[in-house]
């Protein structure tokens, strides 16, 4: 076990290094200059040329590609991710602000979906062809094919305009409030994120289930006399659940991407929105942090999928 | 029974982390929508109050509520009072003279003096404090050797007294004032911002977080990093009517929601939106005409258009009174000149260029256009009103035999195509042009070219006009050059003007005292005389 965490955090170096290059060199790809961009033409009176010729000097622009590379990654290994170019904070500030909203709004929206998603696959599979059945099929194929922007805009106007039960957007009232507050506007963003994300559990739920169900140790847990409660939770359950590690572990990106979304429409101050906002301002160390930080999440989630594999499932050996 | 276990730790242990992170996400703060607080919108996600760089974007509207300045652009669109109780020209139209409010104090209590002016004046003259405005006062007495390095200060800007503030020019400048209004000149403290060293003054911290303010509503924290926290200036020269102001980054559909929840006091409308927030309960819309523009700019030195036959043609070929019933749902009007008031600035027998398919392509015959040429309509999509333009522009431009598209852009490939002289017909909205018709200098003097100008259009009997007119003081004399001003530029059509957008708000009942400012950027200029009920 230890040799494989060591081997595949070792992989996992090689990776982030790679990305962070394909990164460097995609960023420069993008159109446009973020120091034209910080020197509004539509506004600028006076030598332009200089103010900007300053401005990509004042960045490290204007040094070469591989320079700039270098240069990023000795202040990373400083724990220093640079600085945002449109609002000169440190990268780390930046997303150190924006982290807690979204964990929040990711963690719950996670939470909602397991909760949901996983109880509805195995009550479709052990009430196969049922209307039950049907009917959870109806809702999971609506939640995967519901694009999360509609499912948003849907909910605003529903819950929060005509009902008025939850506010339309933000994180808090406005001037803060309390934990009742917070989460009274977590409600709306991650039950629609989560019922995005519920979809696919409930599939492959009701598939892991189904196969087991199908699997001869059932039938013999059956004829050894074992009630249907303790077949199906003790032996059918376990085994049905393992694939389904693996699958949330590789919707941990989907569920960023989920996140750019609901946090725009509902103005939710987290690493979504700030990645939008970077990408449109080419605020290139802003990116980088936050592509990097993904890629890390991405890489430990597998590797946590991994080992927790290994350890629900005496089968696999590391 | 291990997996149950399992599960059953898991998802508690979910469970508490998100109640957790639920719990922390919420800043502590007083009570939700207190009784004397304000909520604000801002379009944009905002950045800091760095008023030295060129941007007029949601940090102007922020600027205006942290900082102040000696004039602003007031909701009659005439040059309104601030800092500065007066301030005159001298006959010869060299000396700006103003004499600023006595006993004003900045928020920490430190006396605003003439000094501070001098002191911010000398920032925005040079480059090197990033100062994205050096080019409005290149005219300004001993900018030269400064910007030079031949003297250490601007000689021209003088304090001769701590309530007396004095800017002597090197050619007359009647109509000064115009530079200091858009966008807004605010001040700064120089006792602090003054211990700061001048290079790399753009990433000082300070900008993000300022400690000192001299406006009504000064900045308190950032609430998240899309909100901001204002609190009542303690030594505001006047009774404030608020204890707080939060202003809030949220997109149009954003604000509509909370506008009608009755979360938001102030959101700017977008005309297709107008009728449908008119009718919302306690809502109230209030318009007025803008006094920019939204035109279409071309490259002039890239040769494309350069010929105004062609940029008469373009301006006939499009139906824009039906752009403004369609686009703007009738928010707008039509006008064949950049500079669209005062009244006295607007000369009568105008072309109008009415919709005229026939004529366009006549005149298309006559400049010999290449229909095979290529015509770009350039835009940074996102905005209703501009990408419904742009493709009922590109439709009638093709009608008319000109091979026109629409081509998208982010808005960092749109500055990179600017510096680049690469555009045809770009489409952007902005300005204030009704005040003074030395407004349109910026955009149309051959000095203003690799500047404001951007179009680098340079007639030499244009800029001779736009000289005198800034350099003569007699009211009937100016109206008589600016007439002449205004039929070149109605002709030559430098820039395409297609329509002035209505600037529309929409405030809460309980918002008192807000009054309306046709400039969208100037919205917050009388947030001193706000309350809510």
């Amino acid at each position: 076990m230890i040799a494989f965490l060591v081997r595949r955090l070792l992989v996992s170096a090689v990776v982030l290094v790679g990305i962070s290059v394909l990164l460097f060199v995609l960023l420069q790809l993008m159109p446009g200059d973020p120091a034209e961009m910080m020197i509004d033409p539509m506004s600028f009176s006076g030598d332009r040329d200089a103010a900007v010729a300053l401005r990509r000097h004042e960045l490290g622009l204007d040094a070469s590609l591989p320079v700039q590379y270098f240069h990023w990654v000795a202040e990373l290994l400083r724990g220093n991710l640079g600085f945002s170019f449109s609002s000169g904070q440190p990268v780390t500030q930046v997303m150190a602000e924006r982290l807690g909203p979204t964990v929040s709004l990711m963690g719950t929206a996670l939470l909602i979906s397991l909760l949901a998603g996983i109880p509805m696959g195995i009550v479709a599979a052990l009430r196969r062809n049922s209307a039950v059945d049907y009917g959870t099929t109806v809702v999971s194929l609506l939640a995967i094919s519901v694009p999360s922007f509609f499912g948003a805009l849907l909910g605003i106007y529903v819950f929060g305009l005509k009902l008025g039960w939850v506010p339309t957007s933000g994180m808090n009232s406005i001037g803060g409030g309390g934990f009742l507050d917070s989460l009274h506007h977590l409600v709306l963003p991650a039950c629609i994120l989560g019922f995005a994300l519920a979809g696919p559990y409930v599939r492959y739920a009701r598939a892991g289930m189904l196969e087991v169900l199908g699997q001869d140790f059932l039938t013999t847990a059956r004829s050894k006399g074992l009630t249907r409660r303790r077949v199906i939770g003790r032996h059918a359950l376990h085994n049905a659940l393992i694939p389904l590690v693996t699958v949330v572990a590789i919707q941990i990106p989907t569920l960023f991407a989920g996140a750019v979304v609901v946090e725009q429409i509902f103005a939710w101050p987290g690493m979504g929105r700030m990645a939008l906002d970077a990408v449109l301002a080419r605020d290139y160390p802003i990116l980088l942090g936050f592509v990097m930080a993904v890629a890390v999440l991405v890489l430990l989630c597998n590797l946590l999928a991994d080992v927790a594999y290994a350890l629900i499932d005496p089968r696999i050996r590391l | 029974m291990i997996m149950r276990r399992h599960t059953r730790a898991l998802l508690a242990g979910l469970a508490v982390l998100a109640l957790a992170l639920a719990g922390c996400s919420g800043p502590s703060g007083g009570d939700a929508g207190g009784s004397r607080d304000a909520t604000v919108q801002l379009y944009q996600a905002p950045r800091g109050f760095n008023p030295l760089l060129a941007s007029i974007g949601p940090d102007h509207l922020m600027e205006q509520l942290h900082w102040d300045s000696l004039v602003s652009a007031a909701g009659d669109s005439t040059y309104g009072a601030r800092l500065a109780e007066r301030s005159e020209v001298s006959a010869d139209g060299k000396t700006w003279t103003f004499h600023l409010v006595q006993g004003a104090k900045w928020s920490d209590g430190t006396p605003f003096t003439a000094k501070d002016v001098v002191f911010t004046y000398n920032l925005y003259a040079n480059p090197k404090s990033g100062s994205g405005y050096v080019g409005k006062f290149a005219n300004v007495n001993g900018a030269k050797a400064f910007k030079d390095g031949t003297a250490t200060s601007v000689a021209g800007f003088q304090a001769p007294d701590d309530n007396t503030f004095v800017i002597q020019l090197d050619q007359p400048n009647v109509a000064f004032l115009d530079e200091l209004v858009q966008p807004i000149m605010f001040i700064l403290p120089e006792h602090v911002v003054g211990k700061f060293p001048v290079d790399g003054l753009t990433n000082n911290p300070f900008w993000r977080n300022p400690t000192v303010g001299l406006g009504p509503y000064v900045f308190s924290r950032w609430v998240t990093a899309d909100q901001v926290e204002f609190k009542a200036n303690p030594n505001y020269r006047k009774k404030l009517g608020l204890d707080r102001v939060f202003a809030q980054y949220l997109t149009t559909d954003a604000a509509m929601a909370q506008l009608q929840t009755g979360k938001l006091d102030y959101a700017q409308v977008a005309a297709p939106d107008a009728k449908r927030v008119e009718g919302l309960k306690g809502v109230k819309l209030q318009r007025a005409e803008g006094p920019g523009i939204f035109a279409l700019h071309t490259a002039v030195d890239s040769g494309k258009l350069a010929n105004p036959l062609v940029r008469q043609a373009i301006m006939y070929a499009i139906d824009r009174d039906a752009l403004v019933k369609q686009v703007l749902n009738g928010e707008g009007k039509v006008v064949d000149t950049l500079v669209h008031g005062p009244s006295w600035a607007v000369p009568s027998g105008l072309t109008h260029y009415g919709y005229d398919p026939a004529k366009a392509k006549a005149l298309l015959a006559q400049a010999g256009w290449n229909p095979a040429t290529e015509v770009r309509i350039e835009l940074t999509p996102g905005q209703r009103d501009r990408d419904t333009a742009a493709t009922i522009i590109a439709a009638q431009l093709k009608e008319a035999g000109i091979n026109a598209k629409v081509q998208n852009y982010q808005a960092a490939e749109l500055s990179q195509a600017l510096g680049k002289r690469d555009f045809d017909l770009l489409i952007s909205a902005y300005g204030q042009f009704t005040i003074d018709p030395a407004s349109m200098n910026a955009r149309l003097s051959c000095a203003a070219v690799g500047g404001t100008n951007i179009t680098a259009y340079c007639n030499k009997d244009l800029d001779a006009l736009l000289n005198q007119g800034i350099a003569t003081k007699d009211q009937a004399q100016r109206q008589q050059i600016y007439a002449q001003a205004q039929k070149i530029v109605n002709e030559q059509m430098p820039i395409l003007v297609m329509y002035v957008p209505n600037t529309i708000a929409a405030t809460s009942d309980r918002l008192k005292g807000f009054q309306l400012n046709p400039s969208v950027v100037d919205a917050f200029w009388n947030a001193a005389d706000w309350s809510v009920s």
